[in-house]
């Protein structure tokens, strides 16, 4: 069942651990072979290595989840917290110490379902913080239950005469909660992966990575075959200051729109803290 | 069946203690404008004077209401009645009903055009409000002045010259009498007085009282200038019964009540000093005064609004010691 | 009559300027050096529907309460005031509204069930605020002028605070509010002349006001606060409103978050980055923090919470007080989770207990709740706090350089405090988890892991005893009776104690902030020293008296009161003498 022989994961492995991102490798990853996140982790080393960010600097900060081992699998410090409450633990990080790197990874039950309440109030507060939402439509860590991006019908475990809600989308949520940077990615392309997440990492202000990241074992409806049929990239046109027409493009379901939705540069929480500040100086 | 009782004086305080002794299921309120329990206004020179304690004073307890069962509510006016809903108005707004009431307010000194500017200056002696405020003032006073008419001024006049204050007395008449007939008195009560060291001034009146260094300064009719340490004056004693205005209820200076103490509307009774009677052998009303009479009103009214029928006869004249000599006093006009 | 201590209640519905009354009082008070405590009680409703009442006691001697009775209520609203009535004192007095507008029926009518033992006192106080407001307002000075008449009081003391409080209204404000003041004073002058006195000695040093949620925050901020996040919850909101105020000034940033468990989600993270950190909240914000509390005890990232109590359960009594929240401080959460519980029972422990929560949360990586409660957060009081600052304090255990080179972050330790980094720092790095985890933070479900992190997780709440301040035995040490009791109760059970040794009963008292961890010994020691041990306290359960049984083996007389109001110290003094009888028996 698996896309990828076991071999070739532990030839891929090892050619990681020779690879110029071996600096911010740390314990091995514990997917199952085949696995989406293992792109995502390998934008974020590519990134990290890109942007020359010091271990030191660098806070991944985590749900529950299978997305949630990040951070163990990279060297920096690592917040492996609560389902759901990445966010709010990562704001506390950045705003405390804006000096530091932060990102914020998760799943899709953690982002918009259980902690659906965070995501919003993040991204209109434009924190300085990348988030990285693993979507792969199915709780995978409990072993296949529907999840918030499941699409309509599907059956699991505890939907067993198919799924009755319509899904969300986390891209025109993070379009209309006000993110600063929304991009939508797929696990396939991993050089697109690895050059928004770097963008998103420098961008000032909140920043939202959408990576469509299939579950091998256990999403028999949203797989890398459904989603290479229906994913195309965004068309060379697009203006990523235009929102409306981004969320449009967002909506999309045939096809699957992937590339950089929308980009604004405006004053980020930590310039507006930094101007409060200077006013109290005075 | 809801009795309220206008007036916590000994005539309203009978009368609540009647009708509870008829009928204990009846309910009492008693309202009173004084912010003390009731108390022997007779007595209030007494404690003026330190011949009696404070607790001597007391009238009925609370204790005592209690066991009864009546309802007192101090420190309260009575802003109007309304025969015709049967609910008087408090000063505060608040809407009393009764099914029988009694007026028993009593009379107030009170104060002309001329003087009422100058309230604030002048002392009343009549409550026992008045007599503490008094009776903390006193120790520093030496020189006072009296004006005003009455058996209560004569009152005043000797309890200020018992303890030992210079007592200037100031009247409109030719001579101090007080009102009183002349053969309530033994003699002559101008003469007696000043012969006791009071001075008297006659066919005088006040006209106004300013603060000055040392106490008061006193203008007069006559342009005559007087200082003194306190001031009492009153320009005249009447029925407390303001708030019947606007009521149809029938009075010339008091309320006008029948024998059996009912006034000219239904279900509204009144005793004690705030009504005038009618008096058989003057064949015409009057206002009768002295404690035997406030008890016998407040009695006979208690009675009658309890559903019996007794009428109210005069009480024998009440008799003051008067600096040893005795004097008597009945009605006043 | 003479008094050397008075208690009023200004008692109305909200907007009628209650709680500013209380405000002025305070500041007049502690000005001219007397000693002052005022508890606002107010409905959860904002404006024209919920009652509001401000009581105000001050005296020439330290308080510890708010006492028993009342000699003077304020009716400013008849109706409000009619259930006050139980509270005035035998001899007590009434001040009530003779112009109010429209007819009032009898029932409703506050002077109709004034006792004939009560002395009420009527004075147009709509009309005289009319009069010198135009407007509505201004109704709470007239009432004021007429206090200061009545109790013989300096007119300038109030004066001169009703300029400092209404300064930033403007010149037509004060002036207005002192007229109206004045004229309450004048009528009181003309229409009840026999006033009393109240005495005191003149020449009385100022007092400083705190409440204990302005002490809270004013420790914590002296004390190297530089991160807060919460979300308004009554009545612990005010502690947020001086973080935010005042943290951007210290370099630091206050946040308002979504919810309770945004809040202390984003207070663990300042913390894990290094930086002090807390939130405060009531009942139902700590309810939905617990699971943040267990990721603290995990991963055992500091953390300091406050929990001023309110009535529970659920959204329960928003603005009355209880002390219902000790076992959800103790026990709430999954697993063996422990943590350290505080409880202050004056603004001066407020101050000072903050600091010693952060010095114990950071030291000994703990979560650190710290229970106030709604009357010991509100109330304002006058107070001599010891102030301590140093905004640079650090109680972290740092790792020494032999340590950095093979970090482990959970390293089994004697005292089981690990060494700790912060991010930003060169030297090593760290992942850590809410999952149970080796000595490197690595997730580890092994059975001998999961015995020896909860063990050491435990081990560490032995070393913090040696570093909490001893508790404090009160009263007379020889006496049989003891008590125990926690938080804002305490004051009650002084004056309790007083009232019964005035009755020549003796009794001793064990008061210590820290309910968990405590120090043993000198309890057991306490406990053996009495043949009668009574513990008061502000719930139905008997919840701290439950701990001290278990703990103890005690079998203490328990007073429970699931309280609205704090707890009058007559009650304690009635059990005390009802103990002191039986041992007689």
């Amino acid at each position: 069942m698996s896309f990828l022989s076991k071999q070739s994961v532990i030839d891929g492995l090892n050619k990681a651990k020779a690879s110029k991102t071996k600096e911010w490798r740390d314990n091995l990853p514990t997917w199952c072979p085949g696995c989406g996140h293992f792109t995502g982790l390998h934008g974020l080393y590519e990134a990290a290595e890109k942007l020359k960010i010091p271990p030191k600097d660098f806070v991944v900060v985590s749900g529950i989840g299978c997305s949630g081992r990040f951070p163990f699998f990279i060297k920096g410090f690592g917040l492996h917290g609560l389902h759901g409450r990445a966010i709010p633990i990562a704001t506390g990080i950045k705003v405390a110490s804006p000096e530091l790197t932060v990102v914020v990874v998760g799943g899709d039950g953690d982002g918009v379902g259980i902690g659906g309440g965070h995501f919003p109030h993040a991204a209109r507060s434009n924190f300085n913080l990348t988030y990285i939402l693993l979507d792969n439509s199915i709780y995978g860590l409990t072993k296949g239950q529907v999840s918030p991006t499941s699409p309509m019908g599907m059956k699991s475990g505890t939907s067993p005469y198919g799924n009755i809600a319509r899904p969300l989308n986390p891209t025109t949520l993070a379009l209309a909660y006000g993110a600063t940077f929304v991009a939508r990615t797929f696990s396939r392309e991993r050089d697109m992966v690895s050059e928004l997440i770097t963008r998103a990492i420098q961008h000032k202000g909140f920043s939202f990575v959408h990576d469509l990241s299939p579950c091998v074992v256990f999403n028999k409806d949203v797989t890398y075959n459904s989603l290479n049929d229906v994913t195309v990239k965004l068309p060379d046109e697009h203006d990523t200051l235009n929102r409306s027409n981004a969320m449009s493009l967002a909506e999309s379901t045939e096809p699957v729109y992937q590339g950089l939705f929308f980009k604004e540069e405006i004053p980020s929480f930590d310039d507006h803290v930094k101007q409060v500040k200077d006013g109290l100086e005075d | 069946m809801k009795h309220v009782i206008i007036g916590a004086g000994v005539a309203g305080i009978t009368a609540a203690r009647t009708i509870k002794e008829l009928n204990s299921n009846a309910e009492v309120v008693v309202i009173g404008d004084e912010l003390f329990l009731p108390y022997k206004r007779y007595l209030l020179t007494e404690f003026l004077c330190d011949s009696i304690q404070r607790d001597d004073l007391l009238f009925f307890s609370i204790k005592k209401l209690n066991e009864l069962g009546v309802k007192l509510r101090k420190g309260e006016y009575v802003k109007s009645i309304e025969p015709s809903e049967k609910v008087i108005k408090l000063h505060h707004n608040e809407v009393v009903h009764y099914d029988k009431l009694l007026i028993a307010t009593g009379g107030r000194p009170g104060l002309g055009l001329v003087l009422r500017p100058f309230k604030k200056h002048i002392h009343f002696y009549y409550s026992l409000y008045d007599t503490l405020i008094l009776k903390e003032k006193l120790p520093e006073v030496h020189k006072c002045i009296v004006f005003g008419d009455g058996v209560s001024c004569l009152d005043l006049i000797c309890v200020l010259h018992n303890l030992g204050k210079r007592v200037t007395y100031i009247t409109r008449g030719e001579r101090a009498t007080f009102g009183l007939e002349e053969d309530d008195f033994e003699g002559d009560l101008h003469e007696f007085l000043e012969e006791k060291g009071i001075e008297i001034i006659t066919e005088e009146q006040i006209v106004s009282v300013e603060e000055s260094d040392q106490g008061y300064k006193v203008e007069t009719i006559q342009q005559k200038t007087l200082t003194t340490d306190i001031v009492f004056a009153w320009d005249f004693y009447k029925p407390n019964i303001s708030f019947i205005e606007g009521s149809a209820i029938e009075k010339k200076l008091g309320i006008l009540v029948n024998t059996r103490l009912e006034t000219s509307e239904k279900d509204i009774y009144s005793a004690g000093d705030c009504v005038e009677i009618y008096h058989p052998s003057i064949k015409g009303y009057w206002i009768n005064f002295g404690l035997p009479n406030a008890l016998e009103q407040g009695r006979v009214a208690g009675s009658n609004m309890s559903g019996q029928n007794e009428e109210y006869k005069t009480q024998e004249a009440i008799v003051f010691n008067l600096m040893g000599t005795s004097l008597k006093a009945r009605w006043w006009r | 009559m003479k008094y050397s201590e008075i208690t009023i209640r200004f008692c109305g519905i909200a907007g009628d300027g209650i709680v500013a009354s209380g405000k002025i009082f305070a500041g007049a008070c502690a000005n001219i050096g007397l000693h002052v405590m005022v508890n606002n009680i107010y409905s959860a409703e904002i404006r024209g529907m919920g009652k509001s009442s401000a009581t105000i006691r001050f005296s020439t001697s330290k308080l510890y309460s708010m006492g028993d009775g009342l000699d003077l209520l304020v009716g400013m609203e008849a109706k409000e005031s009619i259930i006050d009535l139980r509270d005035v004192k035998e001899e007590g007095n009434v001040f009530y509204d003779t112009s109010t507008i429209g007819d009032v029926e009898e029932e409703d009518s506050l002077v109709s069930h004034i006792t004939p033992e009560m002395q009420g006192h009527g004075l147009p106080i709509q009309k005289l605020a009319n009069e010198a407001t135009g407007t509505n307002q201004g109704k709470n000075l007239v009432t004021i002028g007429a206090i200061c008449y009545f109790y013989s009081l300096p007119p300038e003391m109030f004066v001169d605070q009703i300029r400092s409080v209404f300064a930033h209204k403007g010149e037509h404000v004060i002036d207005v509010n002192i007229k109206a003041f004045n004229l309450g004073y004048e009528y009181f002058k003309e229409h009840y002349p026999l006033n009393n006195q109240f005495e005191f000695d003149k020449t009385s040093e100022p007092m400083a006001l705190t409440s204990g949620n302005d002490a809270i925050a004013k420790g914590a901020l002296d004390c190297g606060l530089k991160f807060y996040a919460g979300y308004p919850i009554t009545p612990a909101t005010k502690i947020m409103e001086i973080a935010a105020k005042e943290l951007p000034k210290l370099g630091g940033w206050t946040l308002q978050m979504e919810d309770e468990i945004a809040a202390i989600g984003a207070v663990l993270g300042a913390w894990f980055a290094g930086k002090r950190a807390m939130t405060a909240t009531s009942g139902p914000g700590l309810s939905l923090m617990c699971e943040m509390i267990n990721l603290s005890v995990m991963a055992e990232i500091p953390t300091v919470i406050v929990n001023v109590q309110r009535g529970g359960p659920s959204t329960g009594l928003p603005t009355k007080v209880e002390q219902g929240d000790l076992n959800i401080a103790l026990y709430g959460g999954a697993g063996d989770s422990p943590r350290v519980v505080m409880a202050p029972t004056d603004s001066e422990e407020c101050y000072s207990g903050i600091q010693l929560a952060f010095d114990i949360a950071e030291k000994y990586q703990t979560p650190v709740i710290f229970l106030s409660d709604l009357f010991l957060g509100q109330r304002i009081e006058t107070v001599t706090i010891k102030e301590n600052i140093d905004r640079d304090r650090c109680t972290r255990k740092k790792p020494t350089s032999e340590q950095l080179e093979d970090f482990q972050r959970y390293q089994i330790t004697d005292d089981g405090v690990s060494p700790l980094i912060v991010p930003g720092k060169p030297g090593a790095v760290f992942s850590t988890t809410g999952l149970e985890h080796s000595i490197k933070g690595n997730p580890n479900y092994e059975e001998e892991v999961h015995s020896m992190m909860t063990a050491k997780r435990f081990r560490k709440f032995e070393s913090i005893v040696e570093d909490l301040p001893h508790a404090v035995i009160l009263g007379d040490e020889t006496a049989d009776i003891g008590i125990a009791g926690w938080g804002s109760t305490i004051g009650s059970i002084l004056e309790g104690m007083e009232l019964a040794r005035e009755q020549g009963v003796k009794t001793k008292l064990i008061k210590s902030i820290m309910i968990h961890p405590q120090r043993e010994n000198l309890f057991r020691k306490f406990f053996a020293s009495c043949k009668k041990i009574i513990v008061p306290e502000m719930n139905y359960q008997g919840q701290y008296a439950a701990l001290l049984k278990s703990r103890y083996g005690i079998k203490p007389i328990e007073i429970h009161i699931p309280a609205v109001n704090p707890v009058s110290p007559l009650k304690i003094a009635q059990k005390i003498m009802e103990a002191n009888s039986e041992l007689s028996q």
